[in-house]
């Protein structure tokens, strides 16, 4: 059963074990409308909670795309290349990087789904 | 909303002021700010563009013309003295909001001098039907930067070498950037010198200023620096590190009125389209990706169904001339 956390930045971490996928809210995939590229690290980066690792281009706007967790990315979603619109279709499944955690305690300080909820009706 | 002061006179590199809009957005409370600034003659490309495909980097080098990636997305633009830049940071994170927060403030700026200006739903500013300012839209956490032009003046010489339509692939922005129908602000009867205008904006925009200190500049240049390193100035988003499918099906026609036009169909084995290119002379007013392409990913290339995607939409909107019926006909008999 994967449970998930989210970023101020309105990245997600959907978690099973000790291993991550990270991707976009739906809230942030509707913000940004159809997207068109989707940076990514490579597989076997190192990334610290926090850290800047890609960023998605939409026809609307470039956002920078930030870590919820520390660990090493196994791998990423190379569908996105061809076919960066599924994360507009399912912004949950279309997860950016899958990694490893090295230190699942720092889910604590991440955003459950409530509290998400609330902090995305206080955005204007 | 506070305009940004910096405390010398005169022109940086473009970098420096992509580097105090980031700065802006990571250190300063939360709040609205703007600056409107000037540079040298500068291509500005879009985060994910393919420069080599996409700017005349001989001739911009040959004219002493800098050439930037900026973070936000989009197509390339040409930049210099008698254009002005506006870049507008905010707390905000809503896209759609922000935009026309923004192009409207610009546009009632433009229409307290006269000017017949109206924001549209693509994030431009035209007078007439003709763009004079475009924008694009960059995220940090916590803040959205909006940055764009502001053509006073264009040298179209420049303007349409340093960007090469010859060289650019039709799906992308470049060719819009380029030969979109654009004007400039002393075509519309500017009554002031560019400098002056740029003190209008600010002065009506802004309602008071934030004084930058020496170890403000400091820590710009040190983020501009990034912006410096050729990793990023040569990078590409990673869909067009793949190279292109080989089309299946090439079709060419000339259109009365709207040019030569060819069209490179791939199919994958199920005979869906995965991809299309066009290419050919003609004018492109819109979004071709957005508007035309997208929509016929993983489609069934057939006759009927390529009517009914298109059903509702004017291809014409996009490629000037270019009716419906003759892009199906160009498409599939």
């Amino acid at each position: 059963m994967s449970k998930i956390y989210y970023l101020p930045s309105h990245e997600y971490v959907k978690v099973d074990g000790d291993i991550a996928l990270v991707g976009i809210s739906e809230y942030a995939a509707s913000q940004l409308g159809a997207v068109t590229y989707v940076d990514v690290p490579e597989e076997g980066d190192e990334l610290a909670a926090g850290d800047e690792f890609g960023a998605i281009e939409s026809r609307k706007a470039a956002s920078d795309l930030f870590s919820p967790v520390s660990g090493e990315v196994i791998e990423v979603n190379e569908e996105l290349a061809d076919n960066p619109r599924l994360i507009n279709n399912a912004p949950l499944d279309a997860w950016i990087i899958k990694v490893k955690m090295s230190d699942p305690a720092e889910l604590d300080g991440l955003m459950d789904e409530s509290a998400y909820a609330e902090f995305c009706k206080k955005q204007h | 909303m506070k305009n940004l002061v910096l405390p010398f006179a005169g022109t940086r590199p473009l970098a420096f002021y992509l580097a105090m809009e980031e700065w802006a957005a990571r250190n300063l409370p939360p709040d609205e700010y703007f600056f409107a600034w000037r540079v040298a003659p500068t291509v500005i490309c879009g985060r994910n563009q393919d420069i080599e495909a996409e700017v005349d980097l001989g001739y911009c080098r040959d004219h002493g013309i800098d050439v930037v990636r900026r973070r936000s997305g989009g197509g390339c633009v040409f930049a210099d003295m008698d254009n002005w830049m506006f870049s507008y940071i905010t707390p905000s994170y809503d896209v759609a909001t922000t935009f026309s927060r923004y192009t409207t403030m610009i546009a009632g700026m433009l229409r307290s001098l006269g000017f017949d200006a109206v924001a549209t739903g693509r994030n431009d500013i035209v007078i007439g039907s003709r763009k004079v300012a475009g924008n694009a839209f960059y995220h940090l956490p916590g803040r959205a930067i909006v940055h764009g032009t502001m053509l006073c003046n264009i040298d179209t010489r420049h303007m349409s070498r340093a960007i090469t339509p010859s060289k650019a692939k039709l799906e992308s922005k470049a060719v819009q950037s380029a030969q979109a129908r654009v004007t400039s602000l002393a075509e519309n009867g500017l009554a002031m010198s560019v400098a002056e205008f740029g003190d209008y904006a600010v002065s009506t925009l802004t309602d008071g200023c934030i004084r930058l200190t020496e170890d403000d500049v400091a820590a710009i240049d040190k983020i501009a620096a990034r912006y410096s390193d050729p990793a990023w100035l040569a990078r590409r988003g990673k869909a067009q590190r793949r190279p292109a499918p080989e089309p299946t099906i090439c079709r060419s026609r000339r259109f009365e009125g709207v040019g030569e036009i060819r069209a490179d169909i791939t199919l994958d084995d199920a005979g869906l389209i995965i991809n299309l290119n066009l290419s050919g002379d003609f004018f492109v007013t819109g979004d071709i990706f957005a508007e035309i392409t997208s929509r016929l990913r993983n489609r069934p290339y057939k006759r009927e169904e390529l009517t009914r995607l298109f059903a509702d939409i004017d291809v014409s909107a996009t490629i000037t001339g270019l009716s419906t019926a003759m892009f199906i006909d160009l498409l599939i008999d």
